[in-house]
C-alpha cells in the first residue's frame, strides 16, 4: 500500500512537471508568433493547432490529482464547518468516493474518444502542413484517471482509519501561506 | 415527472451536493450526467462525456486565461508593483485618509496586471495595511478599504471573470475589458469618496500623516512605477492598437512581466516556479468547474428547465428592473458562499437562457454580473477578501472589524450597482466606439 501511494504521489509531481512545461511552452510559442508575425510579416503554421489541441489539453487535464493534492479544488465549506467533527470527516471520506466514480465516468468516456481518434488517427491540416492531434486527446482519460485513483486512495485512507484531512490542510510542499489563500480562489 | 421537473430536481440536487461540500467540478460534472442518463440515455450520456470535456480543454480563446493568470502570479511574486503604493502615498498623503486613497489607486494600478482580487487584496494588504496602521489608521478602516479595493482587480482588465463570461456568453472579450474598465474606474473614485467621508466625518480614524516629502522624492517615485506602467501600456497599447489578439495579450504580458522583472533583477527561479505552479494549478480547477457548467447547460437545454425558469421569472419579473432586482439579489446571496468564477460558471447555464430570452445587452450584463460577484468576495460571512486580509495582519485585527469597515465600502457598491443598471449607457458607451 505504502509502495503504492508512493508511485501515485511520483505521477502526481510529474503530470504537473509536463503541465508546467506546456505552461511555459506556450507563452513562448505565441511569442514567437506574434513576433514573427509583427516583424517579418509572417504567419508561422500550426500556433493555434499546436496551443488548443496540445498545450491547452495538458495544462488543464494533467494536473487534477495534483490540484487536489494541493487542496485547490473550489468546494464551499461554510455549511460542513458547523457539523461537529466527527461528521465532517465521514462526509469527506464519502466525497471522496464520489469523486473518484465522477472522476472515472470521465476518463472512461474520455478514453473511449481517444481510442476513436488514435483509430482514425486524426490530425488537422494547416498551411499545407499535417498536423497530427489524437495524442491530445489522450491526456484527459489519463488526467481524470489519475485524479479518480488519487480520489480513491484518499477514501481508502479514510475507510482504513488513516484520517482525511480536510483538503486545504493538506496541501503540502507548495509555496507560502499566501500562495494557499490565493489559490483558493479563481476570480 | 415532466422533464423540465426532473431538470428543476437535478438542480436542486446540485445545491444539496455543493453544500455537502464536493467539489464543485464533481457535482457539475456529476448531476448532469445522471440527469442525461435519466431523460435520454446511458450512451446518450456517456456521449456527452466524450466530447464536451475535449472541446472545453482544446480552445485556442481559453489559453489566455493560464497566460493572463500567469502574468499576475508573476506580477504578484516578483514584486514589480511595490513601486505603486509608494508612489500614491507620497503624492496623495495631504489629504484627509490619503494613505487609504493611496491603497485604493495602488490597487487599481495592480488591477492592470492581475485578473485576480485576491492577489490584488494580498499585494496591496501587505503594503499598505501596516503604513496605516503605523500612521494611527483605525483598523476597520485600513483593512476595509484594502479588501474592497482588491475588488478592481477583477474588473480592470485584464479579468479572467470577463474572458470566461465573453467565451460562454459569445461576446468580444476585448468590449468587455473596455466595459469592465469603466467599471473599475467608477468603483475606485466611489470608494475614494467613502474614505474622504469617512476621515472627515471621524478624523480620529485617518490622523493626518506629518511626512513631508521632496520634489526629488516625489518625482523618484514615479520612477518607480514606471514598470507597471510600462507592463500594461505595452499589453493593452498592443492589443487595441491590433499588433496581437486578445487571445495573444496574455502569453505577451506573461512573457513582458518575466523580462521586466528580470532586467529589474526581481525574477528568481523559485517565484517564476510558483507563478508557473499556480498559473496551471488555478487553471486546471477552473477547466474542471468550467467543463461541469457546460454540461450542465447541455442537461439544462435537454430537460426544457430554462424556458420553464423564463416563464417563472416572467411572472414576477415583469420587466427589466425587476428582472435586475432578482439577479443582484441572487448574486448577493451567492457570493456569500461562493467564489465569483464558481458562482458564474454554476448559475449561467440556468441564467443566459433568460437573460437572452429578455434581449438584455449581453455586454453590460457581463460587466454588471462581474461587478456582483466580485460584491461577493467582501460579503459576510464568506468574504474571500477578507480573509486574505485577515490572514495578512494576523492576530492584531479581529475578522469582525475588517467586515465593520467593508460595510461602507458594500455602501458604495450598491449605489454603483444601481447606477449601472439605470444607466448602461455608462457602460455601453465605450466599448460602441471601438466599432
Amino acid at each position: 500500500m505504502q509502495h503504492l501511494i508512493k508511485s501515485v504521489d511520483a505521477v502526481t509531481r510529474l503530470f504537473a512537471v509536463i503541465a508546467g512545461v506546456a505552461v511555459v511552452v506556450m507563452m513562448v510559442h505565441v511569442n514567437f508568433d506574434v513576433l514573427l508575425r509583427a516583424l517579418l510579416n509572417k504567419v508561422p503554421p500550426g500556433t493555434i493547432v499546436f496551443v488548443s489541441n496540445y498545450y491547452m489539453v495538458f495544462l488543464v487535464c494533467l494536473p487534477l490529482a495534483f490540484v487536489e493534492r494541493m487542496g485547490a479544488h473550489i468546494s464551499v465549506d461554510v455549511f460542513t464547518d458547523h457539523l461537529p467533527g466527527r461528521v465532517q470527516r465521514r462526509l469527506a471520506g464519502w466525497v471522496f468516493l464520489l469523486s473518484a466514480a465522477v472522476f472515472a465516468l470521465v476518463a472512461y468516456a474520455s478514453w473511449l474518444e481517444a481510442a476513436q481518434q488514435f483509430r482514425k488517427g486524426t490530425f488537422m491540416i494547416e498551411q499545407d502542413y499535417k498536423i497530427p492531434v489524437w495524442y491530445g486527446y489522450f491526456a484527459l482519460p489519463i488526467g481524470y484517471g489519475l485524479g479518480a485513483v488519487y480520489m480513491l486512495m484518499r477514501f481508502a485512507r479514510f475507510l482504513t482509519g488513516g484520517d482525511a484531512p480536510p483538503p486545504d490542510s493538506a496541501a503540502p510542499d507548495i509555496a507560502d501561506p499566501d500562495s494557499q489563500v490565493e489559490m483558493r480562489s479563481h476570480d | 415527472m415532466t422533464d423540465p421537473q426532473v431538470g428543476l430536481l437535478a438542480i436542486a440536487a446540485l445545491f444539496v451536493l455543493i453544500a455537502a461540500r464536493v467539489p464543485l467540478a464533481v457535482a457539475l460534472t456529476g448531476v448532469p450526467f445522471v440527469g442525461i442518463w435519466y431523460l435520454i440515455s446511458w450512451k446518450a450520456a456517456i456521449g456527452s462525456l466524450k466530447i464536451i470535456p475535449y472541446n472545453f480543454a482544446a480552445n485556442w480563446q481559453l489559453s489566455s486565461v493560464p497566460m493572463f493568470l500567469l502574468m499576475g502570479y508573476l506580477a504578484y511574486h516578483t514584486g514589480i508593483t511595490r513601486g505603486l503604493f509608494k508612489a500614491a502615498r507620497m503624492w496623495l498623503s495631504r489629504l484627509p485618509g490619503g494613505l487609504a486613497i493611496a491603497s485604493i489607486l495602488g490597487a487599481s494600478g495592480f488591477s492592470a496586471v492581475t485578473g485576480s482580487s485576491v492577489a490584488c487584496a494580498a499585494a496591496m494588504g501587505k503594503i499598505a495595511v501596516p503604513e496605516m496602521l503605523r500612521s494611527n489608521y483605525s483598523p476597520s478602516l485600513a483593512t476595509g478599504t484594502v479588501a474592497a479595493a482588491g475588488t478592481i482587480g477583477a474588473l480592470i482588465p485584464p479579468s479572467i471573470l470577463f474572458i470566461i463570461f465573453g467565451i460562454i456568453a459569445q461576446v468580444p472579450v476585448g468590449e468587455l475589458f473596455i466595459g469592465g474598465a469603466v467599471a473599475g474606474a467608477l468603483t475606485a473614485l466611489s470608494y475614494i469618496v467613502v474614505v474622504v467621508l469617512w476621515a472627515k466625518l471621524d478624523p480620529a480614524a485617518a490622523p493626518a500623516v506629518r511626512e513631508r516629502f521632496t520634489l526629488r522624492e516625489m518625482l523618484a517615485s514615479l520612477l518607480e512605477v514606471g514598470p507597471v506602467l510600462l507592463l500594461a501600456g505595452l499589453v493593452f497599447g498592443g492589443l487595441f492598437a491590433g499588433l496581437f489578439t486578445p487571445t495573444e495579450a496574455g502569453a505577451v504580458g506573461a512573457a513582458l512581466c518575466a523580462l521586466i522583472a528580470l532586467f529589474q533583477r526581481l525574477l528568481s527561479w523559485e517565484n517564476f516556479r510558483k507563478s508557473v505552479v499556480e498559473a496551471f494549478a488555478t487553471s486546471t480547477a477552473i477547466f474542471a468547474i468550467a467543463i461541469g457548467a457546460n454540461l450542465l447547460a447541455r442537461f439544462v437545454a435537454i430537460s426544457g428547465a430554462d424556458s420553464y425558469i423564463t416563464e417563472a421569472l416572467s411572472v414576477v419579473a415583469t420587466n427589466t428592473f425587476w428582472l435586475m432586482v432578482m439577479i443582484v439579489c441572487l448574486y448577493l446571496v451567492l457570493g456569500m458562499f461562493l467564489d465569483p468564477l464558481g458562482a458564474m460558471l454554476l448559475t449561467l447555464p440556468i441564467l443566459l437562457p433568460v437573460v437572452q430570452e429578455q434581449n438584455l445587452n449581453l455586454l453590460w450584463f457581463g460587466v454588471i454580473l462581474g461587478k456582483l460577484l466580485e460584491v461577493g468576495m467582501i460579503t459576510p460571512p464568506v468574504g474571500l477578501n477578507v480573509f486574505v486580509l485577515k490572514s495578512v495582519v494576523g492576530d492584531s485585527i479581529p475578522i469582525a472589524s475588517i467586515f465593520r469597515g467593508v460595510v461602507y465600502f458594500l455602501m458604495a457598491d450598491v449605489v454603483i450597482v444601481g447606477i449601472l443598471i439605470a444607466f448602461p449607457q455608462i457602460i455601453l458607451y465605450l466599448p460602441s466606439l471601438m466599432n
